[in-house]
This record gives structure tokens, C-alpha cells and sequence, in this order.
């Protein structure tokens, strides 16, 4: 019975390939799966595949990397000091509407055709979610726990690090699992025009230099199952004894 | 009395949206330090905002809280608040929650404390557990145990078991209440729970709503343990029920009839009179016979510890009991060593100033050699003073101690019998009604009582009756022993530190000989009782009669034969079966068994008359219990049992290990180990010293064996 359940995912897929297969074989631009998988097959033995995967990878976790930087302590610290929430919210909640695709000529202007370009897009991309949820999270720590730490004279750092921080944990992972899914979709729009490598700029590429439509999709689908692997392993995180007492009650 | 706590005219009130709502309304109240304080009152009566302002974790809006005379303005550690909502931080592991409690401690300072309180609240093997994989219960001794961790002075416990299931929160409050009894604290309890206030407090502050102030202060002059069938309590709770605007009349069975002045009744405790005989009459009874019948509460069979102390207490409370003993007082017994446990229980019968004065050779501990190794492992209880009222105990002839508890139960009212025997059990369909019993060559007589106490020791008349006894034949001993003048005796000097020497001390020897062990008792009077205990096998083997086996055993031992030699026996040598055996059930339709009639496993660590007298007093609160109901079917006797059971599982666990590890004298030796394992070694010596529930076994049978590697 369980084997069965796993296989429906499976044969879901499946049939989508073999539709997308019934509907590419006529066309003469759009590729077939078979001619996809040959273009990455192609791709991986020139090698010029892990070249873009990792030039893509490393944009992400630098952006990515510094947004969390910035945006656990801000988060922290406008969820526990009032003062701070009044005077950070409403900036943030007045940038996090505009896209980060809105930045793309700022980025170019200010950082010029580079890494920090989209390094920066990704950054912004993905620092909102996690602010936003750091400052829910601290914001929300149930009293019971703060007032034990009171009662057992526990303050400062020690109190933060021992009591405010995991407290808020669980609600900072959901922040950065959205951060990180949203950054990795940035990071195929920057890619797109600001430079000349990673898996935006390689279905581009291939778009203008050949028209080779099986390599533009082959691009796609690594992002798409990149995209996936980061989620499982962010999912992975929310397994972590530290914070499963807070997501048990949902699964 | 100190006050620890000092709440003068305390005033609080709330701002909301309808207006200011006040709450507290000038409370006053001193609590003494190490005081057990229950706050009782309808919700919304100010209770938990009372806490609040205790523990600091709010300021009152007039008057002022003081502890230890300074004025209380922010939470400290000195006072933990425990809620039911729980704070036990679920990330942390409990290992690390317990941490917590102690950060400002030393880490080897902490680390200890950490595995005392571990113990202490039966959490060994969930160390490493996250709260979400804990029960509630288990969650709730956490919680305790993390506020124990900062050494508060004062606990605050709002409904600390409000949200557990009835059950738990029962097991709890002892659990607590064990507790307490060691680390000293001054608690204050919050409970809705009128029976859980009665249990555990010292006093009970009774509040009511709107104006929230202290209406009534009730003390509570019982002795723990509390059976919360206590007339006192019973009477109590009434009184409280009926302050709270609860008539007592729909709450559980308390209509008992106890007159409402009397606070101690001495008297019967329901009217004995206008019940017809023939109700009762058995259909072995003949009409004639039962008309000549006695009658009496309690008839108890055998007047030995268990026996003594079950009347003791049933007669103290003003039943009818009758002690029927086959020998005339003193009679010969073995000498015996007794266990510092037992200081509680003389306490509660009342006996400990004529054990005293008995002049019985005080025992400060005992020594287990392991003759193959050279090995001795000196256990002394006064290293862990904490566990007991006294650390020493006493080496005894039980001629004589047996008849100072005896004496006691007749001083307390108990009907005492010498040179009577019971010739028969009467039998009312499956239920025990009373006794066929008479002088040794005199005439039988019927004795019907409610409830027959049968504590007649190795002769199980009862269970042997039923054809309930079940011999446990891997614990087959032969029992050998006699008195001796002139042996060597051990000075306790050696072992002791100054200040705990006690003049006259003399420690027990316990060691290992070919086929078991011997014990060597030095008695008052340079008289030394030596007992050598084989395996039923291995005597066997030995050609001869028990001198030859006696001889053969301590021959075996080179230190005790010379301890020996020139000493000039006193009597000749006595022989006891000691094959160990198993009730079922201790409880039957009208009786109880006590002592060794119950159970019987082996005199290696004088578990015996510990167990005996514990059973006595057990069975006794029981029985009484069981006369509020007036119904003394098995199922109201269980509790009896159960209570009983505990310890003795316990010491029929570390028997069964003694004897397996008993060929081991090597390092998985866990007396050789205790030696050098200080939390191996305290455990060893609680449980040796009869402190059976006041350690947590599982952790210590399992260090014992599994060697470290």
C-alpha cells in the first residue's frame, strides 16, 4: 500500500512526460524529452554544466548567505524591542512589495555586469521572508518561557541564545525556506541579463546562439530539480529535534 | 516560627476596557519557613495573580511581599514559579532544561546535582529525550525537577498538576511529597483539588472571590503519609467543601458520621453495637457456636514486628483488636540486624524511646567482605545523612525487640494473647470471618472479626490454606546459626569519622563462604550471633549435621574463624528452611497477609523485619480506611498490596541480583564498584538501608549490571 503511494507521484510525472512527448513530436522547435536529456548528457560532458550550476549555486548562497546575516539580527531585534519594530517596519513593509526584477537596472547601475549584481537581487529577494518572520517569531514567544528565564535569572546573550532565539527557531527556518525559494528564482531572471554565466545566462545562451530549444529546456528542468533538492533540504531542517516541537502538531 | 514569607495588606487591580478590575484586596499572610501553604478558592479569586506578585513577576499596587524580611521586586531564583501550563523549554533536551536551572553553578557542582535530581524524579533514561516525546506526567517532573536544579528556598506550584489525568496527578503529588521530605523547601501550592490540598499541606489559606481576600485558615494536624480517608481529613475537607458553598453531600462517600468536635477520635470509629451475630454467622458456624463467639474489629494471628505494629496503629485509633501469639514472650529468636529505615516507623508507632533505652549495640553500618578476593566494602549510612532521621541502627535480639513492639501494642489497647493458637480459619463462602483459636491445651473458642490480619510469619497459615503459596526455589537457603561468648568483636572506630562515632558501636560482617554467606552480629553483652546461609544444594553436599555445615562454612572464611576461635558457643546450633516463596495476592474477602505470611525472599540484607513493620503500618491504614467504608471485600483491601508491593518487588530485585553476582568478585562487582562510584555507592547504601523507594532502582540494577567498560 505504501509502495503504491509513492509510485503515484512517479506515474503522475510520467505522464506528463510522455504527453509533453505526444505534443513535441510533431514541432520542429519545441524538443522532445529524449532530445532534452541528450542536450544534458551533451551539456555535462563538455563539463560546461557544473560550471553554470556552480556559478549559480555560489551567486545564491552569497546573496542568500548575507541575507540572513542581516536579517536574523534585525528580525531579532524589531520582534523583541518595540522601539526597533517602530522604526525598521515600516521601511521593510514599503520595500517588500517591489520585486527584485524591478532592481535589475538599479543592480546594473550600481554594481555594473558582475557577481555582485546578482548577488544583490538575490540578497534583496530573499531577505524580506526572513525578516519578516524572525520579527513574527521573537514577537510571538510565549510569555511562560520568557518568565522562566526571568525566575532563573538567566539574561543577556546566554538569555537570547538559550531561550529567545530556538523559541523563535521554527518560524525563522519557514522564513528562510521561502527566502531560499524565492532567491534561487531570482537568480535565473538576474543571470538572464546581468552576466555570462550560471543557468540563467545558459538558456539565453542557448536560446541566442543556436536556437537549441532542447538545451533551454534542459536548463529549466536543473533549475527545477535544483530548486527541489534545496526545499528537501530546507524540509530537512524542520526535522531537527531543536524544532520539531513546534511543526509536529501539523503533520 | 520565622516567617519566610511576609505578605502584608496586598493590593492589586487590573485596568481593562469596562474599567479597573480589582483583584487582590488586602491579603496577609505569613507562611514559616520549610511550610507546605495550599491556596484554595473559586477561579477568579485572585489566586494566580497572588503568585505573580510572590515570585515578582509583578508589582502590587499597595503593600508589600517580603522573603527573609526584604522586599521582593523582581523574580530571582530564589523562588520558582511552577505552572500547569508547563515552561519546560521543548528545544532543549531534559538533560539541558535542568542546565538551565543551574547556570550560575560550577559545572561539576551542576553535573552531580543534574544526575541527583534525574534520579530523584525518575528520569533516568529520558536525559537526552525532548520534551514532545515525553508524557505529561513525565513532562510535569521535568518541570519539578529543573525548579529543584537553582536550589530555590520557595516553590510557587499554580495547579501544578492541573492538566495531567487523575491518576498521574495522584502519583504525582506523593512523588512531590517524597520530595519535598528530602531537599527541605517552604512550598506554596494553588489547587482547586480540596483533596490534594489536604494531602500535602501543612495549612490550608482558603480564599474567596470578590473581595479577594483570605477568608479561612485551616491547619492540617496529620502526619505524612496521609491516608486521605483520614476521619481528620475526612472532616476537613467537609468543612472546607461546605466554606467554598459545596455541601459535602453530593462529594464521594463522605458522610462517615464523625462527630464534628472531635479532632483525634480515640473512640470506635463506627458504632459497634445492634449488629445481629447471626448475620454474620459462617456457614461453619454452627447457631450455638456463633452465639458464644467473641467478637472484635481486628483479630491479628502472630505477634511478631508485623504483626504488633498492624495492631499498634488499629488499636491507637480506638478498633477492637485481639493479638494472637502461640509463644509466651520472649521467646527465642535469632539476632538480628536492624536497617535505619525503620526510625520513620517506629516513629509512627509511637516506640522509638523504648528502643532507645533498650540498650541493643548500635549499628553504624555494615561491612561486606568478599572472603575469595580480600575485598571489603564498607557501607556506612551516615555518609548520606539526608535520606533518614537517624543514620545509625540498632543489632538486636529479637527475643527482645519483638516484645518491646509487642508491649507497645498492648499499651496501645491491643488485646495481646501469649500461648494462644490458631487451630483454623472460618470461612464465610471466600471470606475470612474469623479464627477457630484457644490457650495452647485449652478449649477452641470461635472469634469472628471483619478482618483478620494474618502475620504469622514462615507458617503462611492463610495462603497455605488457599494453596496460594509458591516457593521460589532459586532461593533455596538453609539457615544455621547460633550465640557465641568471647568472639572477637569489630570496632566501628575504624571506619568512622569522629563526629559520627557513637559510643558502643559495632558494625554487622557480612561475607561470602563456600556455598553462600554468614553474617556476624555483635549483640549487647559480648554476645555474637553468627547465622551462616547456604544454598539448599550446596549444604546438601556437605556430609554431616548442621554443626558440621556450620563449621564447614566458616572454615571457608579465615577471617571469621579467627574472629572465632576461643569462643565458646552458647546454645546448640539452630536450624531454619529458608526457602524463599511468593504470594499472588495479599488480600483476600476479609483478611490481609503481613510480614512473611505475605512474602518471604531471604535474610541477606534484613530486608524482613523492615518489610514486616512497614506492612503492619500499611495494612493497618488500610483496615482503617476500610472501616470508614464499612466494606472489607479483597478490592478495598488492595490498596494494602499495592502499597506493600513496591518495596518488596524492590528488595526481591536486589536479592536476585546479590545472588548472581555473588561469584563475581571481580570488577562487575557492584560492591566492589560502590567502593569507588560515589552515586553507585549512595544508592547501594539507601537501598541497604531500607530506603527501597527513596532511589530509583532501575538505574541502579542496570549500572550494576552492565560493568563499565
Amino acid at each position: 500500500m505504501r509502495f503504491f503511494r509513492r509510485l503515484v507521484p512517479v506515474f503522475v510525472v510520467g505522464i506528463l512526460i510522455v504527453a509533453w512527448w505526444v505534443a513535441a513530436r510533431p514541432s520542429k522547435i519545441l524538443p522532445t524529452p529524449e532530445k532534452v536529456i541528450l542536450g544534458i548528457v551533451e551539456l555535462a560532458g563538455q563539463g560546461v554544466l557544473a560550471q553554470h550550476v556552480i556559478a549559480s549555486l555560489f551567486r545564491v548562497t552569497m546573496g542568500y548567505g548575507l541575507a540572513l546575516a542581516l536579517a536574523i539580527p534585525l528580525g531579532s531585534a524589531m520582534g523583541w524591542f518595540p522601539a526597533a519594530f517602530r522604526a525598521f517596519n515600516p521601511v521593510i513593509q514599503l520595500l517588500r512589495p517591489i520585486s527584485p526584477i524591478a532592481w535589475i537596472p538599479i543592480a546594473i547601475l550600481w554594481f555594473g555586469v558582475s557577481d555582485a549584481s546578482p548577488t544583490f537581487l538575490i540578497f534583496l529577494s530573499s531577505f524580506f521572508p526572513v525578516v519578516v518572520e524572525t520579527t513574527a517569531g521573537v514577537h510571538l514567544v510565549e510569555r511562560q518561557y520568557i518568565r522562566a528565564a526571568r525566575n532563573f535569572e538567566v539574561g543577556g546573550f546566554r538569555f537570547f541564545r538559550q531561550v529567545i532565539f530556538p523559541a523563535a527557531l521554527p518560524q525563522i527556518i519557514t522564513g528562510m525556506r521561502v527566502g531560499l525559494g524565492v532567491a534561487w528564482l531570482v537568480v535565473v531572471a538576474a543571470e538572464m541579463v546581468a552576466i555570462n554565466s550560471g543557468l540563467g545566462y545558459l538558456i539565453i545562451d542557448s536560446r541566442n546562439a543556436g536556437t537549441r530549444y532542447d538545451l533551454v529546456v534542459a536548463g529549466m528542468v536543473i533549475i527545477g530539480v535544483i530548486g527541489y533538492l534545496l526545499d528537501l533540504a530546507m524540509r530537512q531542517l524542520e526535522d531537527l529535534d531543536e524544532v520539531r516541537w513546534r511543526y509536529s502538531y501539523d503533520r | 516560627m520565622t516567617a519566610k514569607i511576609l505578605i502584608r495588606d496586598l493590593w492589586k487591580a487590573y485596568r481593562t476596557d469596562e474599567g479597573t478590575v480589582s483583584v487582590l484586596e488586602g491579603i496577609d499572610l505569613t507562611v514559616a519557613a520549610r511550610e507546605f501553604v495550599a491556596i484554595v478558592g473559586p477561579s477568579g479569586c485572585g489566586k494566580s495573580t497572588l503568585f505573580n506578585l510572590l515570585a515578582g513577576f509583578e508589582p502590587p499596587d499597595a503593600g508589600e511581599v517580603l522573603i527573609d524580611g526584604q522586599r521582593i521586586t523582581v523574580p530571582g531564583r530564589n523562588g520558582i514559579l511552577i505552572t500547569q501550563r508547563g515552561a519546560v523549554f521543548p528545544w532543549m533536551t531534559v538533560r539541558r532544561n535542568l542546565e538551565f536551572g543551574a547556570q550560575h553553578m560550577p559545572t561539576t557542582e551542576r553535573d552531580g546535582l543534574i544526575q541527583y535530581y534525574l534520579d530523584l524524579c525518575g528520569l533516568i533514561g529520558f536525559e537526552d529525550a525532548y520534551p514532545h516525546q515525553l508524557s505529561g506526567g513525565m513532562l510535569q517532573r521535568v518541570e519539578v525537577a529543573r525548579a529543584f536544579m537553582a536550589k530555590p528556598d520557595i516553590l510557587y506550584m499554580d495547579e501544578p498538576f492541573g492538566a495531567l489525568d487523575a491518576l498521574t496527578r495522584l502519583q504525582m503529588r506523593t512523588e512531590l511529597l517524597r520530595i519535598l521530605d528530602r531537599d527541605s523547601h517552604t512550598c506554596l501550592l494553588i489547587t482547586h483539588d480540596v483533596e490534594e490540598a489536604l494531602h500535602m499541606a501543612d495549612r490550608i489559606v482558603l480564599m474567596a472571590p470578590r473581595p479577594s481576600r483570605i477568608k479561612r485558615v485551616f491547619e492540617v494536624p496529620v502526619a505524612h503519609p496521609r491516608a486521605t480517608s483520614h476521619p481528620v481529613l475526612l472532616r476537613l475537607k467537609e468543612q472546607i467543601l461546605k466554606e467554598l458553598g459545596l455541601s459535602a453531600a453530593g462529594v464521594e462517600s463522605d458522610a462517615t458520621g464523625v462527630p464534628p468536635t472531635d479532632l483525634m477520635p480515640r473512640r470506635p470509629l463506627r458504632p459497634r453495637s445492634g449488629r445481629a451475630l447471626a448475620y454474620m454467622s459462617p456457614a461453619a458456624l454452627s447457631p450455638e457456636a456463633a452465639a458464644g463467639a467473641e467478637r472484635f474489629d481486628v483479630v491479628v494471628l502472630g505477634g511478631g514486628p508485623g504483626g504488633a505494629s498492624a495492631a499498634t496503629i488499629l488499636a491507637e485509633r480506638g478498633l477492637k483488636v485481639l493479638v494472637i501469639e502461640r509463644q509466651h514472650f520472649p521467646r527465642f529468636h535469632t539476632g538480628e540486624s536492624l536497617l535505619p529505615a525503620l526510625w520513620e516507623l517506629w516513629d509512627r508507632l509511637d516506640v522509638t524511646a523504648e528502643i532507645e533505652a533498650a540498650g541493643f549495640v548500635p549499628k553504624p553500618g555494615v561491612i561486606f567482605g568478599m572472603t575469595r578476593s580480600g575485598d571489603e566494602v564498607v557501607l556506612l549510612p551516615s555518609e548520606y545523612p539526608e535520606y533518614f532521621p537517624r543514620t545509625h541502627a540498632y543489632h538486636v535480639e529479637r527475643s527482645r525487640f519483638d516484645q518491646i513492639l509487642l508491649e507497645n501494642a498492648r499499651r496501645k489497647g491491643a488485646e495481646v494473647r501469649e500461648g494462644w493458637s490458631v487451630q483454623d480459619v472460618i470461612f464465610e463462602g471466600d471470606r475470612v470471618c474469623g479464627v477457630l483459636a484457644g490457650p495452647n491445651d485449652g478449649e477452641l473458642r470461635h472469634i469472628l472479626a471483619d478482618v483478620v490480619v494474618d502475620a504469622t510469619g514462615r507458617d503462611c497459615l492463610i495462603s497455605r490454606r488457599l494453596g496460594w503459596r509458591r516457593p521460589d526455589p532459586a532461593l533455596n537457603k538453609v539457615a544455621h546459626f547460633t550465640y557465641f561468648a568471647g568472639a572477637w568483636r569489630r570496632s566501628a572506630q575504624e571506619f568512622l569519622p569522629e563526629q559520627d562515632s557513637i559510643p558502643g558501636a559495632a558494625v554487622t560482617d557480612v561475607h561470602t563462604v563456600d556455598g553462600g554467606w554468614l553474617c556476624y552480629i555483635p549483640l549487647a553483652n559480648d554476645v555474637v550471633s553468627v547465622c551462616v546461609v547456604l544454598d539448599a544444594k550446596a549444604a546438601g553436599q556437605i556430609r554431616g549435621g548442621p554443626q558440621e555445615r556450620f563449621d564447614h562454612a566458616v572454615a571457608s572464611c579465615p577471617k571469621v574463624q579467627e574472629w572465632l576461635r576461643g569462643a565458646r558457643p552458647l546454645m546448640p546450633m539452630q536450624t531454619v528452611s529458608n526457602i524463599a516463596y511468593l504470594n499472588d495476592r495479599f488480600v483476600g474477602d476479609g483478611f490481609v497477609l503481613v510480614g512473611d505470611a505475605a512474602m518471604f525472599i531471604d535474610p541477606i540484607f534484613s530486608s524482613g523485619v523492615t518489610l514486616a513493620i512497614r506492612g503492619g503500618i500499611f495494612a493497618a491504614d488500610c483496615i482503617l480506611d476500610a472501616f470508614q467504608r464499612h466494606d472489607f471485600s479483597e478490592a478495598s483491601l488492595k490498596p494494602y498490596e499495592e502499597r506493600i508491593r513496591v518495596p518488596m518487588d524492590r528488595i526481591f530485585r536486589i536479592i536476585h541480583n546479590w545472588y548472581e553476582l555473588l561469584d563475581r568478585e571481580d570488577g562487575s562487582n557492584m560492591f566492589l564498584r560502590a567502593q569507588h562510584t560515589p552515586w553507585l555507592r549512595e544508592r547501594l547504601i539507601v537501598l541497604l538501608s531500607g530506603g527501597y523507594e527513596k532511589m530509583d532502582l532501575e538505574s541502579f540494577l542496570l549500572a550494576a549490571s552492565y560493568p563499565p567498560v
